[in-house]
């Protein structure tokens, strides 16, 4: 797989080590062209410690991630951010004491440039761009309440609108499903599929629910104990014989 | 500058190591509630003045018996902890940390007055025992009885902590709660007499090393503002819920502040608090903790 | 919607307005007694204030607060007393020295979270006090800078046309200029975007970096802002009480400050300020009837702590707000 300049985002030779324990050890991918790309593995895999490193979040030992041919192994979250890589959390992850509308504004704030302003005041700034957020993930008469007034399902959808808000070229979705009622699940992978079509963004996704990623995934890549063991479009996974024994044999 | 003479440097050793230890009984006690109850305690100060005064009383009550004194004021100060663990720090464990160091503050205020009122404000002294109120001299090095009596009893202490906390199924469980709160759960252990027990042992050792150090230093409201200062130096630089840095640290703080008056006076006060910040910039999590702290 | 919180920023600006000169008119037919409080209660309102820049909007725990406070302090004193500077040059540099003392602390104490925060805000304050403390030739050691030349004010009492004005009484009204100033800029930044972002980092920080917000530049700047108000406010304070002391900067009053602005609630803007206010009062007060003030003091905080963690603010909101819903 050789990296092009074309490339939203090369992972080239990625390793990472917590006390002794090899968490990543040589991953390498490339995210070119198409829409949804999952990353499936059974659990301590590697997933969640893949998609912290690819977003700042921590540091790899060796190896290399570029985003949009620029290396960014080494740039905050912050600047990745404004960069156009964005992400969700596992967990719900929200402001919790801001109200759903300030959740998205600060997004759109930060995004805008705008942070940094102390004149004017900010009021209800940019109400249009939250309202067009809020309608497209399904909470916009929900503005004024606060997070953990939502149900759970809501709260995902909240932390979608945030990272919408920052308009990203890449969006990576830790989990986008989990913890959600089948109902639940449903909207949200039409959500998602809307979204991506709508707003000509990539996903990078995680994800347990096989339902949703072979209803949502035009590729994956297969990790198991920080490697990569198979990596292809979805027909191609279903008949991996290296994928059932790694699925079968662990769970 | 003229150099010190050798019994001056000696004298200044011991009397840093005296404070190193009576320091570390106290800090030991604020590091074992913090790693444990996750609580940081302005008010453990505030044991170790009651400690002080309490041996004052006992004292004067038993007619000069000291040891019985020293013993008693400990257990008091330990039951008084176990008290206020029971009525008030216990409804602050899961609160913001904010309402915690000032809900902590607010017993500091209260006790401060209290005992202003109950003793007064004037200077109130012990008299060290007469068996050790004599002095060893080696060579031109003078070694007061008292400080070697005091080095040997708090390192005697330190081992028996490190032993219990090592060897018992009750140290296991503190090591448990510091560490790995799911081990914790997973030992079926009852977390609120663990933390009432490790609790009223931290104001145990306080109160023990005030009533040790009131034949030393004067016993006055106040003392609970300054050691509490050092106490926070101390479990910083050696790391936060560390046992062993707890022990690094107060003979760190001990040493330089005695040798810092011994060399430049104006500078020790200075020195202490410039290590802390040194600490906490390079390394926060002290010498041997292992705290995330970033 | 949009009207609504128009109106209501319209109504705060007049109120806010209407206080000011309210509070301006005091000398005017108080006894100077008052003047000489208000004076003191205007210039730690502010300070706690300041301090609700950083607990109150970003959630940083300062433990150190009052360093900032002494080192405006003793910059303008030793600059009046020491250098012969003019009183308004020496108050700039008060700001100047908070500020520049809270970005050396800051650029490290933002690279820490909570407690460990909490530590190194102290611990600088350890280092300043110990300073002013300790370097007897230049502040005074523990004596203190005393003796603080006053200002020449008769340039004010002679435009209100008040020639008769003490010094104090026009001193308070610069302290209220200054005051007001401080303030305004300060609500100006909890309003603009930039307040927004802070509230991002109180409520989630890690959250805030992914939506694109470099925390620890924030919160520098933040930290900044906050102690060149701190010193702004011990310039006001030194000169007007014409002494300096090294507990000024001692770790008691950081906590002190801490509490008032928790007494208020910091949960508002205003909060601090009523509590600073209150606590004063109640200071005064009590100390003509007792020695025991910590006591009562403690008590306060203990109930507040137990009860009421929204401050004197929040249960204020809590009670119109009731009426208002009914």
């Amino acid at each position: 797989m050789n990296a092009s300049a074309n490339d939203l985002l090369t992972v080239r030779a990625l390793r990472k080590t917590f006390d002794g324990f090899q968490a990543i050890r040589g991953v390498d991918f490339s995210i070119g062209h198409g829409r949804v790309h999952a990353v499936i593995g059974p659990n301590g895999a590697g997933k969640s410690t893949l998609f912290n490193l690819i977003t700042g979040l921590d540091r790899p030992d060796e190896g290399e991630v570029t985003f949009l041919g620029s290396p960014c192994s080494h740039m905050s979250p912050a600047s990745l951010c404004r960069r156009g890589m964005v992400r969700s959390f596992q967990k719900s992850n929200t402001f919790l004491g801001l109200s759903v509308f300030e959740n998205i504004q600060a997004a759109i704030v930060s995004r805008s440039g705008e942070g940094w302003k102390i004149w004017p005041p900010l009021g209800r700034r940019f109400a249009d761009e939250v309202q067009e957020i809020a309608e497209q993930v399904g909470i916009a008469d929900k503005l004024d309440l606060l997070p953990e007034d939502l149900a759970y399902g809501y709260q995902r959808q909240l932390e979608l609108a945030i990272a919408l808000a920052s308009r990203p070229r890449l969006l990576l979705l830790d989990e986008p499903t989990a913890g959600m009622s089948s109902t639940d699940t449903h909207r949200a992978v039409a959500l998602l599929k809307r979204i991506v079509e709508d707003l000509n963004i990539v996903l990078l996704i995680t994800e347990h629910d096989m339902g949703v990623v072979f209803s949502l995934a035009e590729r994956i890549i297969v990790l198991a104990e920080g490697q990569i063991i198979a990596d292809g479009n979805p027909e191609d996974i279903r008949a991996n014989a290296e994928v059932k024994r790694v699925y079968l044999g662990k769970s | 500058m003229e150099l010190p003479s050798l019994s001056a440097i000696g004298a200044q050793a011991v009397s840093g190591l005296t404070t190193a230890m009576l320091l570390f009984l106290v800090a030991s006690g604020l590091s074992l509630i913090f790693g444990v109850l996750r609580l940081l305690n302005f008010a453990h100060g505030s044991f170790y003045m009651l400690g002080a005064y309490f041996a004052w009383q006992f004292n004067t009550w038993l007619q000069g018996s000291f040891w019985l004194s020293v013993l008693f004021a400990a257990i008091a100060t330990g039951v008084l902890g176990a008290l206020l663990e029971r009525v008030l720090f216990r409804k602050f464990y899961d609160r913001p940390e904010l309402m915690q160091l000032l809900f902590t503050y607010s017993i500091v205020l209260i006790v401060s007055d209290v005992v202003k009122y109950i003793w007064g404000t004037q200077q109130l002294g012990i008299r060290r025992p007469e068996m050790l109120s004599h002095s060893f001299k080696f060579g031109e090095i003078v070694l007061p009885s008292y400080n070697l009596v005091i080095i040997v009893i708090s390192l005697a202490i330190a081992v028996g902590i490190w032993l219990l906390l090592q060897g018992t199924r009750l140290g296991k469980m503190v090591r448990a709660a510091a560490f790995d709160r799911e081990m914790l759960s997973m030992l079926g252990v009852d977390v609120r007499m663990l933390y009432l027990l490790v609790f009223s042992a931290g104001c145990f050792l306080a109160g023990l090393a005030g009533a040790l150090v009131a034949p030393m230093s004067a016993v006055v409201p106040g003392m609970d503002a300054d050691i509490i200062i050092s106490l926070f130096i101390i479990v910083v630089i050696g790391g936060l819920g560390s046992f062993w840095g707890t022990f690094l640290g107060s003979i760190i703080y001990g040493m330089v502040f005695s040798f810092g008056i011994l060399f430049i006076p104006q500078f020790s006060l200075f020195a202490v608090a410039l290590i802390m910040v040194v600490i906490l910039i390079v390394k926060p999590e002290g010498l041997l903790g292992r705290e995330n702290t970033r | 919607m949009a009207v609504k919180t128009l109106d209501n920023k319209r109504n705060r600006l007049l109120m806010a307005t209407a206080l000011f000169l309210g509070l301006g008119a005091v000398p005017f037919f108080a006894p100077p007694f008052y003047v000489v409080f208000l004076n003191d209660a205007l210039i730690i309102a502010c300070l706690s204030m300041s301090l609700n820049l950083l607990v109150g909007y970003t959630g940083l725990i300062s433990f150190g607060h009052a360093a900032y406070f002494g080192l405006g302090a003793y910059a303008c004193g030793l600059l009046l007393k020491s250098a012969g500077l003019p009183f308004g040059v020496s108050l700039v540099a008060a700001g100047a020295f908070g500020g520049l003392g809270a970005a050396v602390a800051g650029f490290f104490c933002v690279r820490l979270n909570r407690v460990y925060f909490s530590m190194l805000t102290l611990a600088f304050s350890l280092i300043f006090w110990a300073i002013c403390f300790r370097w007897n030739d230049l502040t005074g050691g523990d004596q203190g800078l005393s003796g603080i030349p006053y200002p020449n004010l008769t340039w004010i009492s002679q435009m209100i046309g008040r020639p008769d004005f003490s010094s104090a009484q026009s001193y308070y009204l610069v302290s209220l200029v200054v005051v007001a100033i401080c303030i305004a800029a300060m609500w100006i930044i909890v309003s603009s975007p930039v307040g927004l972002m802070l509230r991002t980092i109180r409520e989630n920080e890690q959250r805030s970096t992914f939506i694109g917000v470099e925390t620890r530049r924030v919160k520098l700047a933040i930290f900044i802002v906050a102690g060149t108000i701190a010193g702004l406010a011990g310039g006001l304070f030194a000169v007007f009480n014409r002494g300096v002391y090294p507990d000024f900067m001692y770790w008691t009053k950081s906590a002190e400050i801490l509490i008032m602005a928790l007494f208020g609630g910091i949960g508002s803007f205003w909060g601090p300020a009523i509590g600073s206010l209150t606590l004063l009062l109640l200071h005064q007060e009590t100390v003509a009837l007792t020695e025991y003030w910590s006591f009562a003091l403690g008590v306060i905080l203990l109930v507040l702590t137990l009860r009421f963690p929204s401050g004197l603010w929040g249960l204020f909101e809590r009670f119109t707000n009731t009426r208002r819903s009914k």
